[in-house]
């Protein structure tokens, strides 16, 4: 496809516009903040820590995480009290045959 | 006073040396960073780097290449490591819209590098934008040789390569280049 030729000229007007392009300057004061950047203390892995948990994402991400774990533990502790209590019922009604009720109990008619 | 000597007082912790250095330097390292990242503030802190990380690891120079090359190898270096991190901060923009209400600016405005005439502004604000999306390698090459005007033999040398694949690079740049331009014209006649 042949492009439209006022295209072809706007692409090498674009194309030729940095031709002889001064180059730009550095800031003044350069050295200065590179000495200033040369005496500033180097970061300890702990400041890089504590810098990274203080971001309020990784800070709301943790506390999920918390929650989700706490979630689960309580969770999973309920099932097993369940369980045990659930066992220690039934261990209860076979010592005292409540598992075999008594025939005036289930309403029978007696002779 | 020849390079060797020059490298052996920086490697003694000559301070008037690493001040030479940087007046020297400063501008074509400034250059070269504004060129690639097309951002004033970002290009002032790259430059910042390169001289902070030329005067602590002075050391480890080899002499393989001149200091310049090894300059504008740390220039470009850092400055590629600056354009990924954008790019993988940009990816990312949607997540931090989860705990921002406003979306942070990120994306670089019509960026025009001071060094071009003011009748030819738009037309290099369209190319420096084309520019951007052209991939790093290429990105680099065209840089080197339009921004900072270098020949070919050292942005080999910078890139580590031969002059036929720079050649190779900035012709399909270029190719690249005219692509997105039209496209560009096309949409904004």
């Amino acid at each position: 496809m042949r492009k439209h030729p006022d295209i072809e000229q706007k692409v090498e007007d674009a194309l030729r516009s940095i031709d002889g392009l001064q180059p730009a300057e550095a800031p003044p004061h350069l050295y200065t903040r590179i000495r200033a950047g040369l005496e500033k203390p180097v970061e300890s892995n702990w400041s890089w820590i504590a810098s990274v948990l203080s971001k309020p994402s990784v800070a709301l991400a943790l506390s999920i995480i918390l929650i989700a774990v706490n979630a689960w533990i309580i969770l999973g502790n309920q099932r097993n009290l369940t369980d045990d209590k659930n066992d220690r019922v039934a261990a209860l009604a076979q010592e005292y045959h409540f598992d075999h009720p008594y025939p005036l109990e289930q309403n029978v008619p007696q002779p | 006073m020849n390079e060797p000597e020059f490298i052996a007082r920086l490697q003694q912790g000559d301070e008037t040396a690493f001040s030479q250095l940087v007046d020297g330097w400063k501008d074509r390292v400034f250059n070269t960073a504004l060129g690639l990242i097309q951002h004033h503030e970002d290009a002032e802190d790259i430059t910042q780097e390169v001289f902070i990380s030329v005067w602590k690891s002075i050391d480890e120079y080899r002499a393989d290449a001149g200091i310049g090359t090894w300059l504008y190898r740390i220039t470009v270096s850092r400055s590629l490591d600056l354009m990924r991190k954008k790019k993988a901060r940009k990816r990312f923009a949607f997540l931090k819209l989860i705990w921002r209400s406003e979306p942070e600016l990120e994306e670089i405005p019509d960026f025009i590098h001071p060094g071009v005439q003011l009748e030819r502004k738009q037309d290099a604000a369209a190319l420096f934008a084309a520019v951007r999306k052209l991939p790093d390698q290429q990105r680099i090459a065209y840089s080197l040789q339009k921004v900072e005007g270098l020949p070919y033999t050292e942005i080999a040398l910078i890139l580590e390569t031969t002059v036929p694949a720079v050649e190779s690079l900035l012709q399909r740049a270029k190719q690249n280049l005219r692509k997105s331009l039209a496209t560009y014209y096309g949409k904004n006649k």
